[in-house]
């Protein structure tokens, strides 16, 4: 066996070799990259699928228009399957196999959470478009350097829009329910702090359920003990749905929001008009809310006609702005695409990337509501209290609660 | 607190009810070949998923679905099986292979499975409960109930218990053992096709909606008893009781407690709480 093994091993190694060698070839001919790790499978898959539109989107309009010094912009795109790990897996084969420039990404939050660590470490420039916990930003604000960004409301500035509704229409008694994930447990630590802060009573809760449960009997018969005139409950469109047919169980009948996670189309889906009517969610984004974003619209519409208009309008437009920024920052370091083998010019590149994202001070054709310069060396939130406001369901569509 | 302990009591047997149909299904196929079918829970999605396709996307009436979906898992079973048994070993390999199908065909997204009963409250006293749950229940029991009266009255399925109680007596007397561990085969996989079908309307129907309740009924057959299949619908619906009564106390605890509760299961009774306690011979 081992004599006859010997040569085909020897021949498999042959052709390896030259495999090697075709790939280091074409290696030089690389375009450059721009990493793009979401959630296309799992609970937040929504928001991926959306935000792979604004992607595509950014993309393709910046190659139109000659891509990056003649050459087409490349997107590395992968499923993180809404799991951290797997998420962690994406963004260190983005960082040390395909040799990317910057990340956008992720949607999950508790994805987000775990990949920070890496971005930061490597010096890789992570765009956040989606994911809200508030932590994403906060754990390297201090670091001289942060190479994490956001184009997205984060929980906090999300919880702030709850907030301010409940003091303007004088709610008294509080009610708070969240989800067991990563994502609902810092949404109740957020609200719990900002109700403290604003002086309003939570008069139940927290209560928690899991993000598949399919009844939520029991948190809402708590609700119901602590006479609350208003639920603030961080849950998906899935757990959403439950909720709100638990409600009739119980007999539970207060208005209630959760984050802008309801924006979510499957929500209309799973539960019809009648069930969700008057169920609330935070948003920072309409299609009629300027100039960009109905040009915008329109351009999604056409795009995406095939998909019978199941759009996420929101999670799309923060997703096109956040890649916008990235190949903005691109244009502005205007590196060598030939000389980005050698390992010591990419890291440098990346590191200037960073500084070119954060300096950015022209971006006026944001579709989202974002100053021209969005980022600056303290602040890597693009998106602000005046960036957004909440919504309720309303017959089928989302209309701004007044 | 009585209100509370009724409506826990209530969404607990609809919730459970469903893990004793599922877990209906691992008795089976464990007491013929001493093999636990851990597709269970994906079979169950499978039938949730194709009854959606017969209910929603055909328009077929709710009662053709559950038979469509019985017969699919069924007929699918049966298929695999002439061909050779050692998938009994790759259960777990074929429940990935499923899920990943299942995404394929139907997408990774929950889809709505509306109850052919409407979405009408029924009030029981204080609290209230779906028809659907309300049927989840009486079906389960049922189903379960129906299981035994065929592996206790029907030939076929006297023959499935001889197999069970000794496998070479059962051949001598000429019954096709083969053939047996097929039938329980396929019985499982119908019972969870059928516990698919049943509770789409209230879970969703989604490519991963059978991993969570096919630990839970393995939880519940465990706390049941293996072999005892009234005891397995006892323990079935005490893990769905349990979980809401705990839930009350404190909704944190609720996914942990089955857990524990089988632990507590295992060092006190191994066998179950009906199973039959093993007699050392000396």
């Amino acid at each position: 066996m081992r004599a006859r093994g010997w040569p085909r091993h020897a021949a498999c190694s042959l052709i390896a070799g030259l495999g090697l060698i075709a790939a280091s070839c074409a290696l030089a001919a690389d375009p450059i990259k721009i990493g793009f790790s979401v959630s296309l499978t799992g609970g937040t898959d929504d928001y991926g699928k959306a935000a792979l539109m604004g992607f595509k989107l950014a993309l393709k309009e910046y190659n139109a228009k000659g891509g990056y010094k003649g050459q087409p912009v490349e997107g590395v795109i992968y499923d993180d399957e809404t799991k951290p790990a797997k998420g962690v897996e994406n963004v260190t084969r983005l960082i040390t196999r395909d040799n990317v420039l910057a990340i956008v990404g992720p949607v999950n939050s508790g994805v987000a959470l775990a990949i920070i660590d890496i971005a930061q470490k490597q010096q890789v420039t992570l765009m956040d478009p989606i994911a809200t916990a508030e932590d994403i930003i906060k754990r390297y604000a201090k670091e001289p350097k942060s190479y994490i960004f956001r184009v997205s409301l984060n929980d906090g500035i999300q919880t702030s829009f709850m907030v301010d509704y409940i003091q303007k229409k004088g709610y008294k008694r509080i009610g708070l329910m969240h989800d067991s994930t990563g994502w609902g447990q810092s949404g109740r630590d957020t609200a719990l702090r900002l109700l403290k802060e604003a002086n309003v009573n939570i008069a139940a809760g927290p209560e928690v359920f899991d993000q598949n449960d399919t009844d939520m009997t029991q948190q809402l018969t708590k609700m119901k003990d602590g006479n609350v005139d208003f639920i603030i409950s961080y849950s998906l469109a899935p757990a959403g749905v439950q909720i709100a047919k638990s409600m009739q169980k119980v007999g539970v009948k207060v208005p209630w929001t959760s984050t802008w996670a309801l924006i979510a189309p499957n929500f209309l889906k799973l539960g019809g008009k009648d069930l969700i009517e008057g169920i609330m969610t935070v948003t920072s984004y309409t299609i009629d809310h300027s100039e960009n974003a109905k040009k915008f619209h329109a351009v999604v519409e056409r795009e995406y006609a095939a998909d019978a208009g199941d759009f996420h309008p929101v999670a799309t437009a923060q997703t096109y702005d956040a890649t916008r920024l990235v190949l903005r920052a691109l244009d502005k370091v205007g590196p060598d695409p030939t000389r980005l083998e050698d390992r010591a010019y990419l890291k440098e590149v990346r590191r200037q990337m960073r500084d070119a994202v954060e300096g950015i001070d022209d971006f006026t054709q944001a579709v989202t509501k974002m100053k021209p310069r969005p980022f600056s060396a303290d602040n890597h939130e693009s998106l602000g209290r005046d960036s957004g406001f909440l919504a309720v369901w309303h017959n089928g569509k989302l209309v701004r609660a007044e | 607190m009585l209100v509370k302990l009724w409506q826990a009591l209530l969404s607990g047997l609809s919730v459970g009810s469903v893990y004793a149909l599922i877990a209906q299904g691992y008795y089976v196929t464990f007491i013929t070949t001493g093999a636990l079918n851990f597709g269970q829970g994906d079979f169950l999605m499978i039938g949730a998923l194709f009854g959606v396709t017969c209910y929603v996307t055909l328009g077929l009436p709710y009662a053709i679905a559950i038979v469509g979906a019985v017969a699919l898992l069924a007929i699918r079973t049966t298929l695999r099986h002439a061909l050779s048994l050692s998938w009994v070993l790759s259960t777990v390999a074929v429940s990935i292979i499923l899920k990943n199908a299942a995404v394929q065909i139907w997408g990774p997204e929950q889809i709505k499975f509306p109850s052919p009963f409407g979405d009408k409250v029924i009030h029981i006293g204080p609290a209230g409960i779906f028809p659907q749950e309300l049927f989840i229940i009486f079906g389960s029991i049922g189903t379960v109930l129906l299981v035994q009266f065929f592996l206790k009255r029907a030939v076929l399925g006297k023959a499935l218990t001889a197999v069970a109680y000794n496998r070479k007596a059962a051949a001598v007397m000429g019954i096709n053992v083969q053939r047996m561990v097929v039938l329980a085969f396929v019985l499982s996989s119908a019972l969870a096709g059928l516990g698919g079908v049943l509770i789409a309307p209230i879970t969703f129907a989604w490519a991963y909606m059978g991993t969570v309740p096919g630990i839970k009924a393995f939880a519940a057959a465990i706390i049941g008893g293996l072999e005892n299949p009234i005891g397995i619908l006892i323990g079935g619906l005490a893990v769905g009781v349990l979980e809401q009564f705990f839930g009350i106390i404190n909704s944190n605890l609720k996914e942990g407690i089955t857990f524990l509760f089988v632990l507590l299961i295992l060092a006190v009774r191994p066998t179950g709480l009906m199973g039959r306690k093993e007699i050392e011979k000396v």
